[in-house]
C-alpha cells in the first residue's frame, strides 16, 4: 500500500458571522497517497476550496476558525506548527495553483522574478542561478521564448500563458504536494486541454501528489486517480475514479453524474437534482442533501450518517447502505 | 435565401471597434470583433454559437439586438430590418427580442424586488394597466419559471445563483418575446442547477414557440439545446450546420480540435487524450492573421492558407464551412 503523504482527520472549519458559526467544513477526513491525484468535486459552497486552503493555513482567521481536527503532512500536524515552520513548507513542500491566473500573479513584478522568489527563499539560490532555473522551468511548462518571457509582466501574457507561469511557480521548489484549485476553470477548452495534459505529464515526471479541486466532472475524469465528492461541508463519497463514474453509490453523486450534459449521448433532456444548493446560513440538519434527495427517509433528517465501506477504497456516507436503511417502514 | 419561416436573418454583419491612441484619441486600428457573418434562425428553433473567448460570439448577440451599433450588415427580424428602425420603433421591437446574460449576480438591480425587476418592463411598455394587473402577471410568469408567489417580494441577494437566473429568464419572458439571446446563460451555474435551467429553457421553448440564439463556450450544453450550430473563430463563422452535421461530421479543422478538446466523462479512455491538441493561443482580433485566420494553429495549413482567405461555401445541404482543405483547394 502506498504511503499517506497527507492525512486530514475530522477537520472542522467554521466562519464566525454575527456570533453564529457557519460550518463550511464540517468534520471531514481524507488522505492523499504519495504520487496520486485526488480529485475533489462539489458545487459552490461545499467546502472543497476551504478545506484545501486550510492545509496551507491560508484562511484568514478571523473570520475562519479552525474548530477541530488535524492535518497531518508526513506525520506533522500542520495546524500545530509555528508560523516559521509553516512558511518553510508553503511554496516549498506544498504549493498551490489558483483559479484566476490573471489575478494570482503580482501585476507589477516580472514573471521570472516571481518564480525565482520561491527558489531564492527556500533553496538559497542566488539571483543568477535562479534565473537559469526559471528559464528551464518555463521551458518545462512549454512556454515559447522562455528567455524573453522571464522579463515580461503578467499583463502581456494570455490567460493560458499566465496559468503556465502559475504552474511553473508552483513547481519551482519541486513540491511533494500540489493543490490545484480549479486551475482550468477560467480557461478556454482548447487551452484547458493543453494545461491538463501538461499537468499529467509533469506529475508523472516529478512524482508529486495533486489535490485537484473542480466542479467539472469532465476534468475529474481526465485527471483524478481517486475522487472525493463533497456537499455542504460534508464528504458524501470517496472512490476510485472508475467507481465514481461507473458505480456511484451516494444519491448526490448519482444525480451529479446524470445531470451533466454529455457529448457522447444524443439525449434531448437532462435529469435534474431538484432544489437548490443550500446556503451555509441555513444548512439542513442530518444529511445536508436530504431535502433534495428522492431516496430520503425520516432517518436522514436526524444525524449525519456514518461512513460505510462499500468495497476497498470505496466509502459512502448514506443511510441507504446501512442497516435499517433511511428509516422508512421496515 | 429569404424564407418565410425564418424569424431572424442576419446578413453580412460586421462590428468593428475602433482602437484609439494618444492625446488626440486618434483611431489607429480596429478590433474586428464580428467580421462578416450571416445566419438564419427559424421560428421555434435554437442556433448555438460556440467559440473561445474573444471570437466575437457575445458581440454578435448584442449587435443583433442593436445593443451595439453595427458597422455594416443587416439583421432582419420578422421581415423588418432592426437597424432601420427609429428609437420608438426599436423600443416596441425590443419587446419581441430579449437577452439573458451570463452573470445573474450583476445583471439584476440589487435594490429592486423581483416584483419590480420582472414587472418594470410590463409597466414601461404599457402591457398592464395598474399595479394589481402587474402583480398577477408577474406571479404568473415567475411561477412558470419555477419560483413561488411568496418570492415576488424578495430582493436578489436573497436568492441563490440558479434562482437569480430564473428571475432573469422571467424578466426576459415578461413581454412575451419571440426571440431570446442567451449569452452564456448557464455558464456561471453549478452543475446540478445548470441542468435545471437548460430543461426550463427547453420547456419554455416548446410551450411558447420561442427561438433562441444560444451563445456558449460549452460544446456539451450547445449540443443539448441547439438545432443548428455555428462555430466562430476570430470574428468569423468558420463552420455552420445542423447539430448532427457539426457533432457527427465536423469538417473544419477548428471544429475538429474544439470537439477533441472537450473533456469526456470516461476515465477508462484517457489514452484517447493523446490526440491532436491545438498549439498556441487565439491571436488578437485587432491584428488577425492573413488569409485563413486559423492558419497559425491549423495542422493542415498550406501556403495558400496564409495568402488567401477561403470562401464560405455550402459543402452539403445546410452545412457550410470556410476552409481551403474542405473546399478541395489542396
Amino acid at each position: 500500500m502506498a504511503n499517506k503523504l497527507l492525512e486530514m482527520k475530522n477537520l472542522k472549519i467554521y466562519f464566525m458571522q454575527d456570533g453564529k458559526a457557519l460550518k463550511a467544513v464540517d468534520d471531514i477526513s481524507y488522505h492523499v497517497d504519495e504520487g496520486e491525484t485526488l480529485g475533489i468535486v462539489g458545487e459552490s459552497g461545499c467546502g472543497k476550496s476551504v478545506s484545501s486552503m486550510a492545509i496551507l493555513r491560508l484562511l484568514e482567521s478571523p473570520p475562519a476558525k479552525y474548530a477541530g481536527g488535524e492535518i497531518l503532512f508526513e506525520g506533522k500536524d500542520l495546524l500545530k506548527i509555528s508560523n516559521d515552520e509553516m512558511r518553510a513548507i508553503r511554496g516549498n513542500e506544498i504549493s498551490v495553483i489558483f483559479q484566476e491566473p490573471m489575478t494570482s500573479l503580482n501585476p507589477i513584478k516580472k514573471v521570472g522574478d516571481q518564480i525565482a522568489e520561491a527558489m531564492i527563499l527556500h533553496q538559497g539560490l542566488n539571483k543568477r542561478e535562479a534565473k537559469v532555473e526559471v528559464i528551464e522551468l518555463l521551458n518545462l511548462v512549454r512556454i515559447p521564448n522562455a528567455e524573453r518571457i522571464v522579463d515580461e509582466y503578467p499583463f502581456t501574457l494570455s490567460g493560458g500563458m499566465c496559468q503556465r507561469c502559475m504552474i511553473a511557480l508552483a513547481l519551482a521548489c519541486k513540491p511533494k504536494l500540489l493543490i490545484a484549485d480549479e486551475p482550468t476553470t477560467a480557461l478556454d477548452v482548447t487551452i484547458q486541454a493543453q494545461v491538463l495534459q501538461l499537468m499529467n505529464e509533469l506529475k508523472s515526471s516529478l512524482n508529486a501528489s495533486i489535490i485537484f479541486i473542480t466542479h467539472d466532472l469532465g476534468v475529474i475524469a481526465e485527471m483524478a486517480d481517486r475522487v472525493m465528492v463533497m456537499y455542504a461541508g460534508k464528504v458524501c463519497e470517496v472512490a476510485s475514479v472508475v467507481d465514481i463514474f461507473e458505480n456511484p453509490k451516494h444519491p448526490y453523486t448519482i444525480g451529479l453524474i446524470r445531470s451533466k450534459p454529455d457529448m457522447a449521448t444524443e439525449a434531448e433532456r437532462l435529469e435534474v437534482i431538484p432544489g437548490n444548493v443550500p446556503d451555509l446560513n441555513d444548512k439542513p440538519g442530518g444529511c445536508p442533501f436530504h431535502p433534495r434527495c428522492e431516496k430520503a427517509g425520516p432517518r436522514c433528517a436526524g444525524e449525519f450518517p456514518p461512513e460505510m465501506m462499500i468495497s476497498e477504497g470505496h466509502r459512502v456516507a448514506c443511510y441507504l447502505y446501512l442497516e435499517g436503511g433511511v428509516g422508512n417502514d421496515e | 435565401m429569404t424564407n418565410s419561416e425564418n424569424l431572424l436573418e442576419v446578413r453580412n454583419l460586421k462590428k468593428h471597434f475602433p482602437i484609439k491612441k494618444g492625446a488626440l484619441r486618434r483611431v489607429v486600428g480596429h478590433v474586428k470583433a464580428v467580421d462578416d457573418i450571416s445566419f438564419n434562425i427559424r421560428k421555434g428553433e435554437t442556433l448555438g454559437l460556440v467559440g473561445e473567448s474573444g471570437c466575437g460570439k457575445t458581440t454578435a448577440g448584442r449587435t443583433i439586438l442593436k445593443l451595439h451599433e453595427p458597422t455594416s450588415g443587416e439583421a432582419i427580424f420578422n421581415g423588418e430590418n432592426v437597424y432601420d428602425k427609429s428609437r420608438s420603433e426599436l423600443k416596441s421591437l425590443r419587446t419581441k427580442m430579449q437577452i439573458i446574460f451570463q452573470d445573474p449576480y450583476s445583471s439584476l438591480n440589487p435594490r429592486l424586488p423581483v416584483f419590480e425587476l420582472v414587472g418594470e418592463a410590463l409597466r414601461e411598455h404599457g402591457f398592464v394597466k395598474n399595479n394589481r394587473e402587474m402583480q398577477e402577471k408577474v406571479i404568473e410568469i415567475i411561477e412558470k419559471c419555477g419560483l413561488t408567489r411568496e418570492q415576488a417580494t424578495r430582493y436578489p441577494h436573497q436568492f441563490s445563483g440558479g434562482q437569480r437566473q430564473r428571475i432573469c429568464i422571467a424578466r426576459a419572458l415578461a413581454l412575451n418575446p419571440e426571440f431570446i439571446v442567451c449569452d452564456e446563460a448557464v455558464s456561471a451555474l453549478d452543475v446540478s442547477i445548470q441542468s435545471q435551467i437548460i430543461n426550463l429553457l427547453k420547456d419554455l421553448q416548446d410551450e411558447m414557440g420561442l427561438s433562441y440564439l444560444f451563445i456558449s463556450h460549452d460544446l456539451s450544453v450547445v449540443k443539448l439545446i441547439s438545432d443548428e450550430v455555428g462555430v466562430m473563430y476570430l470574428g468569423r463563422i468558420v463552420e455552420m450546420g445542423s447539430k448532427q452535421q457539426i457533432f457527427s461530421n465536423p469538417r473544419h479543422p477548428y471544429t475538429e480540435v474544439l470537439l477533441a478538446a472537450a473533456p469526456l466523462y470516461d476515465p477508462r479512455n484517457r489514452a484517447r487524450r493523446e490526440r491532436k491538441l491545438l498549439e498556441g493561443d487565439i491571436p488578437s482580433p485587432a491584428n488577425p492573421p492573413s488569409g485563413c485566420r486559423f492558419h497559425t494553429r491549423c495542422i493542415y495549413a498550406q501556403d495558400v492558407c496564409k495568402e488567401h482567405a477561403p470562401e464560405y461555401r455550402e459543402i452539403d445541404t445546410g452545412h457550410f464551412a470556410m476552409c481551403h482543405k474542405v473546399n478541395g483547394v489542396f
